[in-house]
């Protein structure tokens, strides 16, 4: 009966071994440049009630630092290479929601603060914050990390009744 | 009303002072005669008997003249059978009885498959049964963990599947009904079971019967039914610490990794248990913490279980018997994986903050009363509550809550018609209501009768069964429906020593409030409300047989058990997409479970023992003429105990189930769950070593070192949740 014992649990650990479980994939060594790729949602659907007046555009913008250097010194981190931005023509206007890509050519990146911003006149320093990438409701920022060869996916629901607080 | 009371008090007080006749006897151990004190002496059918005392005497008092069987069971020894006759008034019957010192439990009683004490041999359907030794050494906390090791159950998450009869349905409406104590255990909204609100350490049995069940259970006893019954306080004080600290080791692959250190949990539980003449209590009150291997998926609980019985005479005629049982936990989140190469971390749109608070509450009381006729008349009424409700949640993050309770009363008698015939019937109402943002307030009403008559036509160990049951469903305005659930069945205990077994019986479950109602929006799956939604059905049927072999001229012995069964389900409810992407519950298939089951089981000498079942399914989906999806076609468990010196024992188990075969494609094809695809066949190995300290350190003490999942296996049981890796505890227990 030992004998019967000892082969049973011999079966048993052949059959464990044959198993293989499952895995992750293998870590590849990405290369190459970044993309941050978000979706904005407008809460409220596309009618925009009760966003800040004079809705002249809306940009998504991330940067490096954060506390935020005064609306003057954003440009000065646009260019020195600290912050990205969607682009200076404006994501669509008025619609339920709406997508953007921004190349981050320089990986890894750590952006410490992930917004978007609506512009409320002509003059280019007049930004209004009307979201930010978060998972407090204090709008606390969460950092978002984009490797070498990265695609990272993120999503940013905007409630023109609930603003997040302005950096500046 | 009041005149019906006051009669059945007047009757229950007349019939405890008549007289009538007496069985007295001694018991004792068949090897030196030693008289066995706190053996169990149970008449058959009628829940009625008496324990010996310390000279190993009993006495059952005041019994009609006519034939009767005892029960004769004790921890150790195989249970006996003696038949006699008590021939008139006032005679006495003296016996003696010598029970054999086996730790092979090949007769042990059982009381759920037909709603009254039976031997096993008799019983004509499929039943495993786990005993307390076998529930406390593996260091369990949750039902579900012990039903791992039943054989042809398998459980996936919240949803428990035996033979097939469950897959995938978001842990919503189960087909196996679940009762603790005779009191039923699933929820009144989704019809779940809650796997934490179950006082396991003082489950001292499982019973499992497999194969619809409606015709005694009603609703949700599709596939099956679990029985869990709590322990009988002795007449000497009994407490009990336990306590257990451990850790999930890291996973072996780094994107796994989610926490710095390895992941802890802990648990104690202390109870106490008495008899006092006629009163018996028990009191038990435990708590848990488990941090989890994976992130936002912790969770702290505490457990409270009281039982008082009260006997009203000296013979166990009259007893009242209240529970209550509470459970609180305190939960992260979880849902499903971010992905296969993040499958310990939640999606990244989730919020990782969002917990659930749950509590569950049970409370039921049970009247059982022996006429001196010997019917027995059993009235049951519970209530389970239960709730829960998220926070840390995000602004405009919409809740998951639900406030729900179970109404249940049951009076049931039972009772010989003849010598030969033995009747049970009974009557069941049950009422769930359910408040919830997600299913508003509704109401769902059961009202049942059943009957079912077991026949010893004059053949020597044949026994017959039928019955039905026939149950009115209505849920606030969505139509009525009445389900008739009838069951033929037979056991033949032959003069080979080979007990054979026959059934057929339908089972069947109502749509739970959740599957009609429910209209939430949930990590980006939107589930639509269907009120339309029918009862699906089952028919199964099985034949049977089972014997025990010795091995050797000592007490050796191999019980073996083999089953082939069929189960035709049809309506069945599963969470299918529409044709706008959205989830519903709908009558979508009709399908068929067949099978063969094989059980091996030895206890040797010295107490080495191996235990191996295999369960080989069919399932297809006769609907869409392919495999029924979320099944495995093999189920393989097996155990060993190996005594390594005195008072140390190792065992080990062993789970194995195929890869199932399919699961909806459009599921994955949607995107919902990233990876919903990755599955394997699973392969668990639990190992543990169990060392009395008694005669190491005179005291009562017992350590267990488990390793649970050992050679790190990683698979997943349903889609889009790694199941859990590598787990080290050690456990002590201290019996006082």
């Amino acid at each position: 009966m030992k004998d019967s014992i000892i082969l049973f649990f011999a079966l048993i650990l052949l059959l464990i071994s044959c198993g293989e479980g499952l895995a992750p994939s293998e870590p590849e060594a990405k290369v190459g440049p970044g993309l941050l790729r978000g979706t904005i949602v407008f809460k409220g659907g596309k009618d925009w009630l009760n966003a800040p007046d004079s809705v002249i555009a809306v940009r998504a913008a991330g940067f490096t630092a954060y506390p935020l250097p005064d609306s003057a010194g954003i440009v000065n981190e646009l260019l020195e290479g600290r912050a990205i931005i969607s682009g200076f023509q404006s994501l669509p206007l008025f619609v339920d929601s709406t997508t953007f890509e921004i190349p981050i050519p320089k990986p890894p990146m750590t952006l410490q603060y992930f917004a978007i911003a609506q512009q409320t006149s002509t003059d280019l320093n007049d930004q209004t914050i009307i979201g930010v990438y978060s998972d407090k409701p204090n709008f606390a920022p969460l950092p978002i990390v984009i490797g070498s060869g990265d695609t990272v996916n993120i999503r940013i629901t905007v409630d023109f009744n609930n603003l997040p607080p302005q950096p500046f | 009303m009041k005149s019906i009371v006051l009669f059945l008090i007047l009757y229950i007080a007349c019939s405890i002072y008549a007289l009538a006749g007496t069985i007295q006897g001694k018991v004792i151990d068949s090897l030196d005669n030693i008289p066995l004190y706190g053996a169990t002496i149970r008449i058959e059918g009628i829940q009625i008997g008496a324990r010996s005392n310390a000279d190993g005497n009993f006495s059952i008092q005041r019994l009609k003249p006519g034939n009767y069987r005892l029960l004769i069971s004790y921890v150790g020894y195989k249970t006996e059978n003696v038949s006699l006759a008590i021939p008139s008034d006032n005679s006495t019957v003296n016996i003696i009885i010598s029970l054999l010192r086996k730790d092979v439990n090949s007769n042990a009683i059982i009381v759920s498959a037909g709603k009254r004490t039976q031997s096993i041999q008799e019983v004509p359907v499929s039943v495993a049964l786990l005993d307390q030794q076998s529930i406390q050494q593996r260091n369990v906390n949750r039902i579900d963990e012990v039903l791992r090791y039943v054989s042809g159950v398998n459980v996936a998450r919240d949803q428990v599947s035996i033979r097939g009869s469950s897959g995938f349905a978001l842990g919503i409406g189960s087909r196996v009904a679940l009762l603790l104590d005779g009191f039923p255990m699933l929820s009144a909204d989704n019809g779940d079971m809650k796997f934490d609100a179950l006082p396991m350490p003082e489950i001292q049995r499982v019973e499992v019967v497999k194969g619809a069940g409606s015709a005694l259970y009603g609703t949700g006893a599709l596939g099956g039914v679990v029985s869990l019954f709590t322990r009988t306080p002795a007449d000497t004080a009994r407490i009990m610490i336990r306590s257990y600290a451990g850790v999930y080791t890291q996973p072996a692959f780094d994107q796994w990794v989610v926490h710095d250190a390895p992941p802890p949990l802990y648990g104690l539980d202390i109870s106490y248990s008495q008899r006092f003449d006629n009163l018996e209590c028990t009191l038990l009150g435990g708590t848990r913490y488990d941090k989890s291997y994976r992130l936002t998926d912790q969770s702290r609980r505490f457990n409270l279980f009281s039982k008082i019985a009260y006997t009203f005479d000296e013979h166990d005629r009259t007893i009242l018997t209240g529970i209550i049982n509470l459970a609180h936990e305190d939960k992260g989140d979880w849902v499903f994986w971010n992905s296969l190469d993040s499958a310990t971390r939640p999606p990244t749109s989730s919020n990782a903050d969002r917990m659930t608070l749950s509590s569950k509450a049970m409370m039921g009381l049970n009247l059982r009363h022996l006429f001196k006729d010997n019917g027995l008349l059993n009235i049951r009424s519970g209530i389970f509550l239960t709730d829960f409700d998220n926070y840390n949640l995000l602004p405009n993050e919409e809740a998951v809550a639900s406030n729900a309770q179970s109404f249940n009363s049951e009076i049931q008698y039972s009772r010989s018609l003849f010598t030969d015939v033995f009747l049970t019937t009974g009557l069941n109402v049950i009422l769930n209501r359910v408040e919830a943002p997600i299913y508003g307030t509704k109401q769902q009403r059961f009202i049942s009768g059943y009957a079912q008559t077991e026949i010893k036509p004059g053949i020597e160990g044949l026994i017959m069964t039928i019955g039905g049951r026939v149950d009115h469903e209505q849920t606030d305005d969505a139509d009525q429906h009445f389900v008739i659930s009838p069951k033929i069945a037979g056991s033949w205990l032959s003069p080979f020593g080979v007990q054979f077994r026959a059934s057929i019986g339908r089972g069947f479950r109502a749509a739970t409030v959740a599957e009609r109602y429910a209209a939430l929006r949930f990590q980006g799956i939107s589930v639509q409300p269907n009120e339309a939604i029918r009862p699906e059905y089952s028919l199964s049927y099985e034949l049977g047989a089972s014997t025990a072999l010795p091995l050797s001229e000592s007490a050796d012995m191999l019980l073996m058990d083999i089953a082939v069964f069929n189960n035709a389900m049809d309506d069945l409810v599963e969470p299918s997409f529409t044709v706008t992407g959205n989830v519903q519950f709908q009558n979508v298939t009709a399908a068929r479970v067949r099978g063969i089951e094989i059980g091996l089981r030895t206890q040797l000498s010295h107490g080495f023992g191996i235990e191996s079942s295999l369960t080989y399914m069919d399932p297809v989906d006769l609907t869409q003429n392919q495999t029924l999806p979320y099944r495995s076609s093999i189920l393989w468990y097996s155990r060993l105990s190996i005594p390594i010196i005195e008072n140390i024992q190792f065992q080990t188990d062993y789970r194995y189930l195929s890869r199932v075969e399919l699961i909806d494609a459009r599921i994955a094809a949607l995107g919902f769950i990233a990876d919903a695809d990755a599955r394997v066949a699973i392969h668990v190995c639990d190992m543990r070593l169990v060392m009395n300290m008694q005669s190491m350190i005179a005291a009562p003490l017992t350590l267990t070192l488990n390793a649970k999942n050992v050679f790190d296996y990683y698979y997943s049981e349903i889609m889009g949740n790694l199941a859990p890796n590598r787990q080290l505890s050690i456990q002590g227990e201290i019996l006082l």
